[in-house]
């Protein structure tokens, strides 16, 4: 049964008062003391018994509130861990509902909270990997950065390397024309080399004829030295028999010296004339030995003459075969120089179409040159794009550390709250 | 003035008198003549005689050399093959007495130096002296002498 505050405490005073009443009608009837001792004692005991019930309504009365007073502290202190039990409740009054309603608001309090601390850690955890994933992010934007600077002095290379490449292909040209040019002149010093090898052959032809009359004098000489020295064998064979001869003639006379001798002075006269014979014959032998040796003094010379024209003619016959190899050198020299002249030409055609090939080629590079100065733009662009982006990834990092300063201030200011059993961070 | 007939055999000069000789060839066809001693070279025909020819280089204890000319003695039948025939010489200065050899009698200047004068008696003794040597040889060395 419900029965208000207001209602107990008046009928606390109603049965303070009643008491009072009643004791002063028991003291007198106790007669415990003298009549005169009755009031004052009446008196004494109706204040003690007033105070005493007063002090005990009172305190049963005011129990719950300061339960409450003291929940209610506890939850101004942050503690949500309890519930508020009213230890008095047989007559419940507004202190019961008092004690629902803060029960009620403990509760909401302590989803609220755990709500808001689960909600501020998640907060706190998301704003750390979004603070992570933003300083990746700005990491990856400054590496791209890099990449496109370096991308970008890789264009800027890439220009003055194409720069260089179309003056090497000017360069080049003007060396093709040289080459033409020098083609063009080698094919005229062919020509010439033509003329040139043909009056030398002609010259050869006439030097082959001259030659050809010489080594036919020259072989008639040999034959006629031949024909020389057979007749001076000739006349050794006959000096040689007139040398016999005298021999014979001197052995004769000396032969017929003796018999002389042998005949005395009958034969004196005969000697004289043996001895005159035999004189002749040591004469005659000894201009037969000069003659002897004349003649093979000659034939020596004619075998040395021999032998020098058999060298003369061996000589000749290489120098007509040295003038042939000569003429067929130069009837050689006058194809080569021929096919040296051609082929010059044929340089000299290609080394043209060279020329027209490397002007396309250094159109074409100037087209690279150009696509290469967009590229370079494009690349500084792009990093300015990717500074710009690295920035705002900062700003965002520093934004997701603001917020997670934030959850953990929040979480902070949350932790005061104790929740008891149900809290689990 | 006594003439004589200078021979030359090797470098040594000789000289025969004139009168001890009959004829000089040169080389003439000499036969072969089986089981002489070396010192006889051969024989030849002369006018229908035939007469041995001795090696005078050989004779005079000298090597035996190649004799282009062959001189007849007049009296000993018998040739000599000598180096060369220097023909006729006037014997001048005679010295009596032999230089070398039993058989020559005397030395004498001639035109080409000094000669020794043969004497055909001493050189025919010689020679026979030569030969009965040879022929008192054992028959076996006969006997060799046909082998070879």
């Amino acid at each position: 049964m419900r029965v208000e505050i207001t209602y107990k405490f008046v009928m606390g005073f109603i049965i303070v008062v009643a008491s009072i009443v009643a004791l002063n009608y028991l003291v007198p009837a106790a007669a415990l003391v003298p009549h005169y001792m009755e009031q004052t004692l009446s008196t004494a005991c109706a204040l003690l018994v007033g105070l005493l019930l007063g002090w005990i309504f009172s305190k049963a009365f005011t129990a719950n509130i300061l339960v409450l007073k003291s929940a209610a502290e506890r939850i101004s202190d942050g503690d949500l861990s309890q519930t508020v039990y009213l230890p008095n409740n047989m007559l419940p009054d507004e202190t019961a509902e008092l004690a629902d309603s803060l029960n009620r608001v403990t509760t909401n309090l302590r989803e609220l909270v755990g709500y808001i601390r689960t909600s501020s850690s998640k907060v706190a955890e998301e704003a750390q990997g979004l603070s992570v994933m933003s300083q990746e992010v700005t990491a990856s934007a400054h590496e791209v950065t890099s990449a496109v600077e370096m991308i970008s002095r890789g264009a800027e290379t890439q220009a003055a390397m194409v720069e260089k490449a179309t003056e090497h292909f000017r360069q080049m040209t003007q060396s093709v024309d040289q080459v033409a040019e020098a083609a063009r002149a080698a094919a005229g010093a062919a020509d010439e080399t033509v003329h040139t090898a043909e009056r030398g052959g002609q010259v050869v032809t006439l030097a082959m004829a001259k030659l050809g009359q010489v080594l036919d004098g020259v072989e008639q000489h040999g034959q006629q030295m031949l024909s020389f020295s057979s007749r001076v064998q000739k006349i050794g064979k006959v000096a040689d028999f007139i040398t016999n001869i005298s021999q014979k003639t001197n052995l004769l006379a000396l032969n017929a010296s003796i018999e002389a001798a042998r005949a005395g002075d009958h034969g004196r006269g005969f000697t004289v004339v043996a001895e005159e014979i035999c004189k002749l014959a040591d004469s005659s032998e000894r201009a037969m030995a000069e003659i002897t040796e004349m003649i093979v003094a000659l034939q020596e010379e004619s075998a040395n003459v021999q032998e020098a024209l058999k060298e003369n003619v061996l000589g000749m016959s290489s120098g007509r075969s040295a003038v042939l190899r000569t003429g067929k050198t130069f009837e050689e020299i006058v194809s080569t120089a021929k096919v040296a002249g051609e082929r010059a030409e044929a340089i000299s055609s290609l080394s043209r179409q060279q020329v027209e090939a490397v002007g396309k080629v250094a159109d074409t590079i100037d087209e690279i040159a150009r696509v290469v100065s967009e590229n370079a733009a494009a690349s500084e662009e792009s990093s300015a794009a990717s500074e710009q982006q690295s920035a705002a990834m900062e700003r965002m990092a520093l934004s997701a550390q603001d917020l997670h300063a934030l959850a953990e201030e929040l979480q902070e200011r949350v932790s005061r709250f104790h929740l008891g059993l149900k809290r689990n961070n | 003035m006594a003439r004589a007939l200078l021979l030359a055999s090797g470098r040594a000069l000789f000289g025969l008198d004139i009168k001890e000789v009959r004829e000089v060839l040169k080389a003439p066809p000499l036969h072969y003549v089986p089981l002489a001693p070396a010192l006889v070279l051969g024989a030849i025909n002369i006018h229908d005689a035939v007469v041995p020819v001795f090696d005078f280089s050989q004779l005079r204890g000298a090597q035996s050399e190649v004799g282009e000319h062959i001189v007849v003695l007049q009296g000993a039948c018998m040739a000599l093959a000598v180096n060369a025939v220097h023909g006729l010489c006037s014997r001048t200065i005679a010295m009596p007495g032999g230089i070398m050899h039993p058989w020559v009698r005397e030395t004498f200047i001639s035109v080409r130096g000094l000669a020794g004068l043969i004497d055909p008696v001493a050189l025919q003794q010689t020679l026979e002296q030569r030969l009965s040597t040879t022929r008192s040889l054992p028959a076996e060395r006969v006997s060799e002498w046909i082998a070879r």
